[in-house]
């Protein structure tokens, strides 16, 4: 999941890297909220754009109180082990008529690589810094992913036939 | 890395506030996302890109950038966008839509936009389907493909335009997927910097229409060789492969078409008097 350990040679990368997941995490969840607006299903946008709120909050934090830059590298630059960095949402994995539960797990499982993504960088690394910061990025991943455990339980699982849609676009 | 090495500009500096309307899924999204990392890669500033496009759910990225823009007419990207770089050969032009828009009413266009060989990016989202008008097969739709619209499919040999940009001339031609929206920037990067005109092929799934085609995400791969500069290497490859090989697969080196020099221009008010009564 993680950039090789030889990667991260400095706070200042650790940085690059960690504002470059909250920021796409936050501007992807708002693009998903916004989604889901443009097609009324209001349930699953307001919480894509609860969670928007707390990446871009995390983002900020990294810039003003850690000293991150906010300007990106490359899109070839980043070396992330999966085609987009971890905390994103793929836009594949949507659908107009997804329930809040789905949208949850699928936002529990991007809160979950990111918690991995900061927890092996502290776990490889041979620098007291880096750890230290990797760490602490790690417990706050870890506060995100108990809010969406707890989100999910007060919603129920997609029923059967969650998808079908009495007005179809095309009928096959 | 270098921190020291990032560019200024951001993605969002491209996006205008204009919400999408594609279908939630829809691999237009990533696409949009990937041409502007690729302009903040770039850094040109918005105002001196202009993107254009003709009609079709893909055609509508204009209007969701923060740069010039010109929806145009269905299968005109790429004579509007022609015209517009050799007037203003200063701006960076950038032409965006769909198989249909490009490949079915806009196909005598592409083969003479590769021809001409206009400095010129070209990005196609491939989604073998009409979009826009609910589902009709386009020119890259296989034959078998079944649907309310063709029951049993149309029988005919899709066409293949990667293999025509090379035959009719483009100089830069490559294929890349709208899940991976980092590597798709990375190729457009390359495509706007190599001279000429350049043909990335982007397969764009259309979840609504066929919803088949999110299993690409596991059938696309790197194309297994590097990119060639023969036109002919580059052909046969592209027609021997699966239709997933991700990558340039050829980087020419035509001299990309400039206008005669010291050629009379005409002002716009003395061209419009000829339509005039
Ligand atoms: C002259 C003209 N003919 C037909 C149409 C109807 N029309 C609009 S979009 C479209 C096809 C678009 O398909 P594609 O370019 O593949 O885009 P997609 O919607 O799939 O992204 C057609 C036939 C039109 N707008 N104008
Ligand atoms: S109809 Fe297809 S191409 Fe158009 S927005 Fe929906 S998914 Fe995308």
């Amino acid at each position: 999941m993680n950039p090789p350990k030889a990667a991260i040679a400095d706070r200042a990368e650790l940085l690059a890297y960690a504002y470059a997941m909250e920021n796409e995490a936050a501007e992807r969840y708002q693009d998903l909220a916004d989604q889901m607006f443009a097609c009324n299903n209001d349930d699953v946008a307001e919480l894509f754009a609860r969670l928007a709120a707390i990446e871009a909050k995390h983002a900020k934090e990294l810039v003003e109180v850690h000293g991150a830059s906010p300007a990106p590298m490359a899109p070839g630059a980043y070396r992330w082990d999966s085609l987009e960095s971890p905390e994103n949402l793929p836009f594949a994995e949507m659908h107009y008529l997804m329930v809040p539960h789905q949208a949850l797990q699928l936002a529990l499982a991007a809160e979950r690589r990111a918690l991995l993504f900061y927890r092996d960088i502290a776990e490889q690394t041979d620098s007291d810094d880096i750890r230290a910061l990797a760490s602490e990025f790690a417990a706050e991943e870890a506060e995100h992913v108990r809010i969406v455990e707890e989100w999910l339980e007060r919603y129920p699982p997609a029923d059967n036939g969650w998808d079908e849609d009495m007005d179809p676009p095309m009928s096959h | 890395m270098t921190v020291e090495a990032a560019c200024p500009l951001t993605a969002r500096d491209y996006k205008s506030d204009y919400k999408p309307v594609w279908c939630p899924g829809c691999g237009d999204f990533s696409v949009l996302l990937a041409i502007t990392k690729a302009l903040a890669e770039v850094g040109r500033p918005p105002e001196e890109v202009a993107v254009v496009s003709g009609i079709g759910c893909s055609s509508r990225v204009p209007a969701y950038t923060n740069c010039y823009g010109f929806h145009g007419v269905h299968g005109r990207a790429l004579p509007l966008a022609t015209g517009l770089k050799l007037t203003r050969p200063d701006l960076l032009v950038l032409a965006a839509g769909g198989d249909g828009d490009g490949y079915s009413i806009g196909g005598n266009h592409f083969m003479h936009a590769c021809r001409r060989n206009v400095d010129l990016t070209y990005v196609v989202m491939d989604n073998q389907v009409y979009g826009m008008t609910k589902g009709q097969p386009s020119p890259t739709t296989s034959p078998e493909w079944d649907s309310a619209l063709v029951p049993g499919g149309t029988g005919l040999r899709p066409f293949h335009p990667l293999v025509i940009a090379l035959a009719a001339g483009a100089n830069f031609v490559a294929r890349s997927f709208s899940g991976d929206p980092n590597g798709t920037a990375e190729l457009i990067v390359e495509a706007i910097r190599h001279p000429g005109f350049s043909l990335i092929e982007v397969l764009s799934p259309c979840v609504t229409f066929r919803p088949e085609e999110r299993e690409w995400a596991k059938q696309v791969h790197p194309a297994p060789v590097e990119p060639t500069d023969d036109r002919g290497r580059a052909a046969r490859r592209v027609l021997t492969d699966d239709g997933f090989n991700i990558g340039v697969l050829y980087r020419g080196r035509r001299r990309p078409y400039q206008p005669p020099f010291g050629q009379a221009q005409v002002e716009v008010a003395e061209f419009e008097a000829e339509f005039l009564p």
